[in-house]
């Protein structure tokens, strides 16, 4: 009897170490950068927006920077409060998406942090908007390739390179089928999100009026 | 009387609500930190820039220009408290403005950002400290005074 506990126990303990893969910096790199040939900074910015406020438009708040003419970055900061049977959790999604525009077209990276407050250090400062004094952002790097998937999937909708809107759905199928792995919570949360869709794309590619002349 | 002590207090309860901020958009935020200029050479820039803020923060003012680019820094120290509840609060205003040509003129760019940091000053190294001034009402208020200056720049040189 005693043994068979110890197996229990050891099984649940173990189970911890069948951890996520680590990310090599390359392919970092690559799942959180975008070449979009063609379009200019302002319309990646104004497509990111636009995704944000569909997500939550109410909790999202925003900002915005200029290091030159050509290097523009929108801030995104989602505070969120879950609240479970026993037990609640509340943090920040700081979200941040730097263009780097050309005459070719714009590339675009994306950084995503989160930051968990515990629920006992509830001061005055986590009831406001945050607005931390030296570094951006607050709290740890989210490495995971389903978040970066779900959100690059839905900018090219916005942007005119991809005909359909990943929906929550679609991303946790794909998640299932191990094309990619990781958390898609940041967006993807029924607890605390709205996740409209869009009714149509910002930009209309050339795709569509491809379409109408040729049907698929 | 009661009446009307409730109705005070439950006024400047409900105020708060009137106040949340108001979230702009990109857009909006692109258009009240651009414009372009005509008939304005670089250096006339340079000089209306470095007059409007010698004017506003005087010798609390540090400016740095680098090729297009102009810094222009605030320092302040604040302190609050009392007895040993005492804490010295560091300020930086600072702002980046980035003069563009096109192609009938010029383009220009500006950026305000605010820090505050409690007990520990801010490194002066950090050209931007802190983040973006999230109003528009700032940026009003440069291109106003600049559009200004550009105007009277006849005796810019000696302030």
């Amino acid at each position: 009897m005693n043994k068979t506990w110890l197996l229990v126990f050891s099984l649940i303990l173990l189970s911890g170490c069948s951890s996520t893969p680590e990310l090599t910096r390359d392919e970092f790199a690559s799942i959180t950068t975008r070449e979009y040939p063609g379009l200019t900074g302002e319309q990646v910015l104004q497509a990111s927006e636009k995704l944000f406020r569909l997500a939550d438009g109410d909790d999202f708040k925003f900002n915005y920077s200029r290091d030159n003419p050509a290097i523009e970055t929108i801030y995104a900061t989602r505070k969120w409060t879950e609240y479970l049977v026993f037990s609640s959790a509340t943090g920040f999604d700081y979200w941040k998406l730097t263009t780097v525009s050309g005459e070719q077209g714009t590339i675009a990276t994306i950084q995503l942090n989160r930051h968990i407050v515990s629920k006992i250090v509830w001061t005055y400062r986590y009831m406001n908007p945050p607005i931390p004094a030296h570094q951006w952002p607050e709290g740890e790097g989210i490495k995971n390739t389903s978040i970066y998937d779900l959100y690059w999937a839905r900018m090219d909708y916005l942007l005119g390179k991809r005909e359909d809107w990943m929906t929550c759905k679609m991303s946790k199928e794909r998640i299932k089928l191990k094309v990619v792995w990781g958390d898609n919570d940041f967006l993807c949360n029924f607890l605390n999100l709205k996740d409209d869709i869009p009714d149509s794309p910002l930009i209309v590619s050339n795709l569509e009026s491809i379409y109408k002349i040729f049907p698929k | 009387m009661k009446k009307i002590f409730f109705l005070a207090v439950s006024i400047i309860f409900l105020t708060s609500c009137t106040t949340a901020n108001k979230q702009l958009s990109y857009k909006e935020w692109s258009s009240s930190t651009t414009r372009e200029y005509a008939g304005i050479s670089n250096n006339q820039f340079f000089l209306a820039v470095e007059k409007l803020f010698l004017l506003d923060y005087g010798n609390e003012l540090s400016l740095k220009r680098m090729n297009e680019t102009i810094f222009a820094k605030r320092n302040r120290v604040t302190r609050t408290g009392w007895w040993i509840f005492k804490s010295t609060n560091y300020h930086v205003d600072s702002w980046r403005i980035n003069i563009s040509p096109t192609k009938d003129g010029t383009k220009i760019t500006i950026q305000a950002n605010y820090a505050l940091s409690a007990g520990k000053p801010i490194p002066d190294s950090v050209m931007m400290p802190g983040m973006p001034v999230h109003n528009t009402e700032i940026y009003d208020q440069f291109w106003v005074k600049l559009d200004y200056l550009l105007k009277n720049n006849d005796n810019t040189n000696n302030l």
